[in-house]
């Protein structure tokens, strides 16, 4: 039953279909999530007792960090499989993240600095946690290079695809960065513990913000998947179709 | 087909260990120069680069800080717990500077064994919580803010 | 209101990082949803050729 679905959506086609229903849905959850997310934050969260209201940032950073990694974690699983098994939707799932995770990327570094002025007293530090993230923007960069350097897109997949597999291997590196180096960044946070390190009226606009953040990738995904495939199967009758039934 | 993909697979999974080892041995080898900082025991222990600008981190030890005449001058002591030095700092510090908060500062040793500071960066560590609740903690007597990195 | 906008003196980096975020985020969905619109036309333009 699995197996049946996963293959039917690996057909460029019925992805499109299939994914066109979701988008109106998962935009709206994006929109509530976002507008809740980004009013507790601001609003209703209390100050930190050490960095006062500056630590609000967090709220924007810890989300786009987390993203940073998971995104890259979907695009290494997608070039693999787009190695293996030679799978069209597999390729354009590994260069729109690369673009998305770039992005994501970006804004958890300058986010982080613009958190790190005021708390630290320096925008930035080649501390083993900020270096590693920037190696991670660099890694989305070039894959997103490979695609736009390379005209023929089975053989920019086929090197993007080996880029993003060994690629990888930085992102527990980022993660125990902090742990097996010493540096300027704080460990990670404890949220599965016995004693949380955060507090609770901080927690939750924080997952709520992440869970938001979690949904705007989704919905930025498939739009981005939905472009590619329409500009790679622009000469096939399905897609001709469909510009007929549009006008 | 079959065979194929399988030789697809093999490939992948050995470059993916084989790149993997390299950056783990390479991460090794350089695990000195990826610390961000020494601790005080380094210092004391002469672990530390001489002639060149180092950094070393720490927790302000609780009252030690004095504020110079001059008003720009701080001296405090630096500690891991187990040794501690003293560091002289010419400047302005991070809001976040307190005794009993971790810090990292850049500098050299002068001749009488302390650190001149040229920057003095404020460490933070990962516990969140409204003024309310550290208050009450504190009361408790079950906080326990910054321990100690590296 | 007035608290918020002050935040301490950090007001500059709370809002900036906030700021930037939205508008990154904003502008990304934007641009790639009307990108759809120039990939149809010009696939419309290639067929009618």
């Amino acid at each position: 039953m699995m197996w049946k679905f996963l293959h039917r959506l690996s057909s460029l086609k019925y992805f499109y279909e299939w994914s066109g229903k979701w988008i109106p849905w998962l935009t709206g959850l994006t929109i509530v999530l976002m507008v809740a997310g980004f009013y507790w934050g601001l609003f209703i969260a209390p100050a930190d007792y050490q960095q006062g209201e500056t630590y609000r940032i967090i709220f924007v950073h810890v989300p786009a960090a987390w993203m940073s990694m998971f995104v890259y974690v979907i695009m290494a699983i997608a070039g693999f499989t787009a190695l293996i098994w030679r799978t069209k939707v597999s390729e354009i799932v590994v260069s729109e993240c690369a673009v998305i995770g770039a992005m994501f990327t970006a804004l958890a570094l300058i986010t982080g600095m613009l958190w790190g002025k005021p708390t630290w007293g320096t925008y930035w530090q080649w501390d083993a946690r900020l270096t590693s993230e920037l190696i991670l923007l660099f890694l989305y960069l070039g894959v997103v290079a490979i695609h736009s350097a390379i005209e023929d897109s089975r053989t920019a997949s086929r090197l993007s695809g080996i880029l993003a597999v060994i690629g990888v291997i930085n992102i527990p590196i980022i993660h125990f960065s902090v742990t097996w180096w010493n540096s300027l960044h704080q460990p990670n946070m404890q949220l599965v513990s016995a004693s949380p390190s955060v507090h609770p009226s901080m927690l939750y606009p924080l997952l709520v913000m992440a869970a938001a953040f979690q949904a705007y990738f989704i919905v930025l995904l498939i739009i981005r998947m939905r472009n590619q495939i329409l500009y790679r199967e622009r000469r096939t009758n399905w897609v001709k179709q469909l510009l007929v039934e549009v006008n | 087909m079959r065979a194929k993909r399988k030789q697809r697979l093999i490939f992948v999974v050995v470059l993916l260990v084989g790149f993997s080892v390299a950056v783990a041995l390479s991460l090794y080898a350089m695990r000195q120069n990826i610390m961000l900082f020494h601790t005080p025991s380094q210092v004391i222990s002469g672990e530390v680069p001489e002639n060149r600008l180092f950094r070393v981190g720490g927790i302000v030890v609780s009252g030690s800080v004095i504020k110079a005449e001059d008003g720009l001058t701080t001296e405090f002591g630096l500690t891991d717990l187990n040794h501690s030095i003293t560091v002289r700092h010419t400047g302005l510090l991070p809001d976040l500077f307190r005794e009993g908060q971790g810090i990292v500062a850049q500098g050299s040793l002068n001749e009488g064994g302390i650190f001149v500071a040229q920057e003095v960066l404020a460490k933070h560590d990962e516990n969140y919580m409204p003024p309310e609740v550290a208050a009450s903690l504190n009361k408790q007597g079950t906080f326990r803010p910054n321990q100690p990195q590296g | 209101m007035q608290e918020i906008t002050y935040l301490e003196g950090r007001a500059l980096f709370v809002w900036g990082a906030y700021g930037i975020t939205v508008v990154v985020l904003v502008l990304s969905i934007v641009f790639t949803s009307l990108r759809k619109n120039k990939i149809l036309k010009e696939i419309k333009q290639a067929l009618e050729q």
